[in-house]
């Protein structure tokens, strides 16, 4: 049994490394496309089928969203990122619930040692894939900012000639850094303990018993999800609303 | 450094996963959010018309309810006011008919009881100069001559009294 902090590379395409996380990201955005453009073509007036779920996902967002920003048009604007992290976080938690989790793989030599590199292995497990959502979502909100608010008035939360405010714009910037933080290692720490639970119970007893712990991961994968968007919805919100001051 | 390489974190891959992810997020918003949303939006104000409209159209429908038997109770208000003018006007016409005919009636009769008056008038005229005549051939041929008129003349003309009398 070998637990890796960081995501094995399966193999290296020059000298960059093809990890099984980035595989398993490209997979999701894949299945994301493909489903989409088999949706696409079947969109309708009258909703059937999987429009009708998809519909109902959209709608349960988006309302949701209304709780928070208390406005239609802001949630409208901010639908496309937070459903895509909302989507791509929750497909990427559940890939630790899916059959072969850390046991189909390639035999590899790593520091002299003969080590099983799994396939399959949850992208949100992987610190670099969590960072590059913590980044969108940071970059998002002060992109959004700038937008809807002003490019001036959006700078002036972190630069400004008074002293006190020049002091309060500078623990704003490291607030955004810190979300940078929270945000990666959150979910990374969240998906990661879940992923090496399940290669434990799985490994000490391979029948039945990790049946509750896949139950809970598939929950948790869900609350990762659903924490990740909520916290990139308000602070989108706070960046867009007129600062107090 | 020793940190970052443990923690698995290499700066190429987080790039590879931002691009993933921005691509996922423009095919997603350009082929599925933007359809569908606009697709929901479009439709709830569909329904919200279709709902305000049929809302309308049985408000007019009361109405037009209303109105119609409004109309119908006019229509039978003015129908019975036909029907008293003309049972009036019947009744009317009928009397005056009648009181017309009554007329003509008295007038024939009346007609008939002048003619019939003369013409007994006549018959008696007629009757009287006959009874004269038949009286003097009577009295003639009884005395068997001729009297002498004048002298005659007398009894004649009180007899015929007394017979006209009768």
């Amino acid at each position: 049994m070998n637990i890796s902090l960081a995501a094995e590379p399966i193999f290296h395409l020059g000298s960059f490394p093809v990890t099984n996380t980035l595989i398993m990201s490209w997979l999701i955005v894949l299945v994301l496309i493909i489903f989409t453009f088999i949706l696409k073509n079947r969109i309708k007036e009258i909703p059937t089928g999987i429009q009708n779920a998809v519909e109902a996902v959209f709608e349960a967002l988006i309302n949701f969203m209304d709780s928070v920003t208390h406005d239609h048009e802001k949630s409208k604007k901010f639908f496309p990122l937070i459903a895509t992290i909302f989507i791509f976080v929750i497909l990427s938690n559940w890939i630790e619930v899916v059959p072969g989790l850390g046991t189909i793989g390639i035999y590899e030599h790593i520091h002299g040692k003969e080590v099983l590199v799994p396939f399959i292995r949850s992208s949100s497990a992987d610190l670099n894939v969590t960072l590059a959502i913590a980044l969108i979502s940071v970059i998002g909100t002060q992109i959004f900012g700038a937008t809807l608010l002003g490019f001036s008035k959006h700078l002036k939360k972190y630069i400004s000639l008074n002293p006190l405010y020049t002091f309060v714009g500078i623990l704003e910037i490291f607030a955004e850094l810190a979300k940078i933080l929270s945000f990666s290692f959150r979910l990374f720490g969240n998906i990661f303990a879940g992923e090496v639970l399940l290669i434990v119970v799985s490994n000490l007893v391979p029948y039945v018993a990790p049946l509750p712990f896949l139950l809970l991961e598939i929950f948790v994968g869900f609350i990762q999800a659903l924490i990740f968007s909520t916290l990139t919805l308000v602070f989108l919100t706070m960046a867009t609303t007129e600062a107090a001051h | 450094m020793e940190l970052l390489e443990k923690l698995g974190i290499d700066w190429r891959l987080i790039i590879a996963q931002v691009v993933n992810f921005l691509i996922l997020l423009g095919i997603l918003y350009k082929f599925l959010y933007k359809p569908l949303l606009d697709l929901m939006e479009k439709r709830t104000k569909k329904i919200e018309k279709g709902i305000s409209d049929a809302e309308k159209i049985k408000d007019e429908l009361i109405l037009a309810e209303k109105e119609k038997e409004e109309k119908i109770l006019a229509a039978k208000k003015e129908s019975d006011k036909i029907i008293k003018e003309a049972a009036a006007l019947a009744e009317e016409n009928r009397s005056r008919q009648i009181s017309k005919a009554k007329e003509e009636v008295q007038e024939i009769v009346s007609k008939a009881r002048s003619q019939i008056k003369e013409e007994k008038e006549k018959m008696l005229k007629e009757v009287k100069s006959d009874v004269a005549d038949l009286v003097y051939e009577a009295s003639k041929a009884i005395l068997g001559k001729k009297v002498d008129f004048s002298v005659d003349e007398k009894m004649i003309k009180e007899s015929i009294k007394e017979t006209s009398k009768l």
